[in-house]
C-alpha cells in the first residue's frame, strides 16, 4: 500500500463503496490499506474493502453528491438477460430463414 | 494440447475471438490476449455492450475499445463467440 | 503476476480507467502493486457535472477492486510479448 505513502499528512478525498465522500487529512494507513482520515468531527478509520480511492483534494466544495455505490448491481439483471437471449435467439432463426 | 482445466480453454483462444459476459448486464468481444487466474483478461478490438431496460423496452449501448483491461471480479462467463 | 508486470509496463503512460460507479477517470499511470492497486496523476474526470467536487481532484490512488476496465491505446502493448506472457502464466500456475 506505499502507493498511498504520497499523500501522507495530505488534505484527501476518500470515496467509499457506497458512495460517500469524505474530506480530512490523511493521517495514516496499514499495510491492508484501512486508511485513517481526520477533519473537524473527529477521525475516521475507513476499512480498507470500503475504500474506492483516495485522492488529493484542494477544492472548496465540502458538499458532495452522492456517488453511485460500486457493487455493480442491477436491479433484476435476469430480467434483461431473458430479453438478450431470446432477441438473440431471434436473430439467430432470422439468420437461417 | 489436453483440456483439463477450465482456463485451457482460453489458453487455447488467446489471439482468437472471444465473448465475455460481465456482472451489470453487459458483454464484450474482442482479441483475446492475456489472462490469469483470476479471469483477469486484456482484449484488443473490443466491443462493449451494455443492456438496459427502458419502459420495459430493451436498450442497448455500444462501445469500442481498441486495447481494453477487464477486471476478472466483474466477469461471469467466457465462451468462444457467442 | 502477470498484470503486475503488465501494468508495470504502462507506467507514465495515458489510461482511463472506469471504476464499478460508472465514474471514468483518465489520467498518467504513476505506479502498480501487486493487488493491481493503481496511482493516477493529472486526472480528469468525466462526470464532473453530476460530482462538481471530482473537478478538484489531479492524484489518486485507486483501490483495484473498485476497476471495472482499463481503457488502453494499441501501440502502448506489444501483443505477441503480452500472449507469451500469458501462455508462460498458464504453465506456471498449473504445478
Amino acid at each position: 500500500m506505499s502507493l498511498l505513502k504520497d499523500l501522507l499528512e495530505q488534505p484527501v478525498l476518500v470515496l467509499t463503496v457506497e458512495g460517500d465522500s469524505i474530506c480530512g487529512s490523511l493521517d495514516g494507513f496499514d499495510k491492508a490499506g484501512n486508511v485513517m482520515v481526520s477533519n473537524t468531527h473527529g477521525l475516521r478509520v475507513i476499512r480498507s474493502s470500503e475504500v474506492v480511492f483516495v485522492a488529493s483534494y484542494d477544492g472548496d466544495i465540502k458538499e458532495f453528491a452522492h456517488i453511485k455505490d460500486t457493487k455493480n448491481k442491477i436491479q433484476d439483471e435476469y430480467l434483461i438477460w431473458e430479453k438478450v437471449w431470446s432477441m438473440k435467439l431471434q436473430k439467430l432463426q432470422l439468420e437461417k430463414n | 494440447m489436453s483440456l483439463d482445466a477450465p482456463l485451457d480453454l482460453l489458453k487455447l483462444n488467446l489471439d482468437e475471438k472471444i465473448y465475455v459476459k460481465l456482472r451489470g448486464a453487459r458483454e464484450l468481444s474482442g482479441i483475446l490476449q492475456a489472462f490469469d487466474s483470476h479471469c483477469n483478461i486484456v482484449l484488443s478490438d473490443a466491443i462493449e455492450t451494455k443492456y438496459e431496460l427502458v419502459d420495459g423496452e430493451l436498450k442497448s449501448t455500444e462501445r469500442n475499445s481498441e486495447m481494453l483491461f477487464v477486471r476478472g471480479d466483474s466477469v461471469t462467463l467466457i465462451t468462444t463467440e457467442e | 503476476m502477470l498484470f503486475f508486470s503488465f501494468f508495470k509496463t504502462l507506467v507514465d503512460q495515458e489510461v482511463t480507467v472506469e471504476l464499478k460507479n460508472d465514474i471514468e477517470l483518465k489520467g498518467t499511470l504513476k505506479s502498480v502493486d501487486q493487488f493491481l492497486n493503481l496511482k493516477l496523476d493529472n486526472i480528469s474526470c468525466n462526470d464532473t457535472d453530476k460530482y462538481p467536487h471530482l473537478s478538484s481532484v489531479r492524484n489518486m490512488f485507486i483501490r483495484g477492486s473498485t476497476v471495472r476496465y482499463v481503457y488502453l491505446q494499441k501501440n502502448m502493448v506489444d501483443t505477441n510479448l503480452l500472449q507469451d506472457a500469458a501462455r508462460r502464466e498458464a504453465m506456471s500456475e498449473k504445478k
